[in-house]
């Protein structure tokens, strides 16, 4: 456990829109941009503040953490937990959080929502991708007809 | 502090309000790192990954982090104008432009038969790139598989094979398999002197933990001989085949065994000093000889396994194994047992071969005869009988007065019955079970219904 390092109790996140959360450090584990915050700092409370995570997201994260971190729920309350956690989230959530995951560099959760938005778009047309994703296609339609040709089988 | 927002890369963005904007969506995803994205893709088809490339100029090599593969040559629905050709130039193509170092998994559904050299060069492409996992399924009848650039393919840790046929050289080493699975696969050897006789295949797996054969045929393949000192759990189930080849399997570390078929004229020879649970299930379906049947019953019963489910359902079965106790030794280590169907001296044998059984788990059915001239030994360990789908026949009666009278040890006894049971009988049944009860003993008497 984290704790065993340092005498550290509490650690208290600051989210982008100003909300605080008061943590365990063993939460905080799998975040590993705060981890190298924790072991740079050699107090007994620490306080990071996290620009790019805004208060709604990091309290599903930290739902999310401490679920995972718990001995004493079982893999099958786990992954209970997990399909209900995707199921009441908006597609804009599932990208937001994906980003939050990417700053706060946490390895399992990241691929926990890049199968979650794998999900929405499996099977789904060009299009319906671009839309869902937002993205402005930059290609002039020659060499988006150019591109499709090339893995034809692709788009059939 | 600092409070101003970076983006993912750690760059200052100046416009704060931007955060403000969640209801107006954004491309948020573009701006992640590949490697990110890369692991989108990787949960996706291969087909559906690729189609990625031509969202924006940002996106069109991002496929090529991928590091599962997945390709399947017809979906449900068989789109009209399928070729061959095109599948196989897509797969080339996408093997060919990989930009990841590793892949991590290959799978592979086919609809349509393609030639061997094909699915080999794919497999040797992937073998390059240190692939971990394999998996390959035909999705009607059984096809070929090559398995030249498979057996040097030193990376591989697991391997699934489904509704194929494969065919091997007499000697196969992978080095880093952990799991093997194979379903409805056909294999045979190389027979490498051209002799015509059936063959004695070696494998040797230094790391495997899992073994997994469902309704597999082994043509002209006299015997099969695993090296496999981790092997941790066999799982073979051997319905409606042929086996007409011998298995031994070299591993001192089995902790779980499961078989189900018929008796076969060939055995099954674990060297296991000590297995946690075996399931075995033996059912009358091919013609072997009384002596074949009694000899393969006797190595799969030589395991010495500590919990033992056994299900044998016909009369027939069970004199045949009953014949074979002789040539079993006792089960030393057992404390678990579970009958799925007995009759009184079948048990009665039984237990005198389990020395130190503290719960057995019964479904009484057949002749209860009970005619115990000895007492078992475990009378004086067993400490749990259950009854499953008690009845209340005067031979279940019998055998529960007999426990209930001497083992000693006892400290629970559950009768398990239907709800169709009428409670008045339930009641007189209650009491006659109460009646047999010891002065000495403390034992729990529990009733429950299942429905």
């Amino acid at each position: 456990m984290a704790a065993e390092k340092s005498s550290i109790k509490i650690i208290t996140l600051i989210a982008a829109d100003g909300s605080v959360f008061e943590v365990e450090p063993n939460i905080v584990k799998e975040m590993k941009t705060v981890q190298s915050y924790i072991d740079e700092l050699d107090q007994n409370t620490v306080s990071i503040p996290l620009p790019n995570v805004f208060g709604n997201d990091l309290a599903m994260i930290i739902e999310y953490c401490k679920k995972h971190a718990s001995e004493e729920e079982t893999k099958e309350a786990k992954e209970e937990f997990d399909f209900e956690f995707v199921k009441r989230m908006k597609s804009d959530d599932k990208l937001r959080l994906l980003q939050a995951a990417s700053y706060l560099n946490m390895e399992s959760f990241l691929q926990f929502m890049a199968k979650a938005i794998a999900a929405e778009i499996e099977n789904q047309s060009v299009e319906f991708v671009r839309d869902y994703f937002q993205i402005e296609s930059d290609f002039t339609p020659e060499e988006e007809a150019e591109l499709r040709k090339e893995n034809e089988w692709a788009f059939k | 502090m600092d409070l101003r927002v970076v983006n993912a890369f750690g760059r200052h963005v100046d416009a704060p309000s931007k955060w403000e904007r969640f209801d107006k969506r954004e491309d948020i995803i573009s701006d992640l790192p590949d490697y990110i994205i890369g692991s989108i893709l990787s949960f996706l088809p291969t087909k559906d990954a690729v189609r990625t490339s031509v969202l924006s100029k940002r996106w069109k090599n991002l496929w090529k982090f991928v590091t599962e593969l997945s390709f399947q040559d017809r979906n449900h629905l068989p789109h009209r104008k399928f070729k061959k050709t095109h599948f196989l130039h897509f797969v080339y193509r996408i093997l060919i432009h990989l930009s990841s170092s590793t892949i991590h998994s290959f799978s592979l559904s086919v609809y349509y038969n393609y030639d061997l050299s094909h699915i080999n060069e794919w497999i040797s492409l992937i073998s390059d790139l240190r692939v971990k996992k394999i998996c390959f399924e035909s999705q009607i009848k059984q096809r070929n598989f090559p398995s030249n650039a498979l057996i040097k393919c030193q990376s591989l840790e697991e391997l699934i094979l489904k509704n194929c046929i494969i065919t091997f050289p007499p000697f196969i080493s992978l080095s880093s398999l952990t799991v093997l699975k194979l379903s409805v696969v056909t294999l045979t050897c190389y027979d490498l002197n051209n002799s015509n006789e059936p063959i004695d295949l070696t494998l040797t797996f230094p790391v495997l933990r899992k073994f997994e054969i469902e309704r597999c045929a082994w043509l002209s393949v006299k015997s099969v001989t695993l090296h496999v000192p981790l092997l941790e759990v066999v799982s073979m189930d051997c319905k409606f085949v042929r086996l007409n080849t011998e298995f031994t399997f070299c591993a001192s570390r089995v902790t779980e065994f499961m078989y189900i078929g018929p008796f076969f004229s060939e055995t099954i020879w674990v060297d296991a000093a000590h297995i946690v649970s075996a399931d075995i299930t033996i059912y009358d379906g091919s013609n072997t000889s009384l002596e074949e049947s009694i000899l393969f019953v006797s190595k799969l019963l030589s395991i010495n396994a500590a919990s033992l489910k056994l299900c044998l359902h016909e009369k027939k079965v069970l004199a045949r194994v009953k014949r074979s106790f002789n040539d079993i030794p006792d089960f030393q280590i057992l404390r678990h047992l579970d009958l799925d169907y007995a009759t009184g001296d079948f048990l009665f044998d039984l237990l005198l071969k389990s020395p130190r059984l503290e719960t057995l788990v019964l479904k009484v059915r057949g002749d209860w005869r009970l005619d115990f001239a000895v007492m078992p030994g475990c009378l004086f360990t067993l400490k749990v009988v259950k009854f499953v789908r008690f009845a209340g026949t005067p031979h279940e009666l019998n055998f529960a007065k007999y426990v209930m009278k001497n083992a000693l040890a006892l400290e629970k006894i559950t009768f398990c019955s239907s709800k169709l049971f009428g409670s008045n009988n339930c009641e007189k049944l209650r009491e006659k079970i109460f009646s047999y009860r010891t002065w000495f003993s403390s034992a729990v008497i529990e009733f429950s219904y299942i429905t």
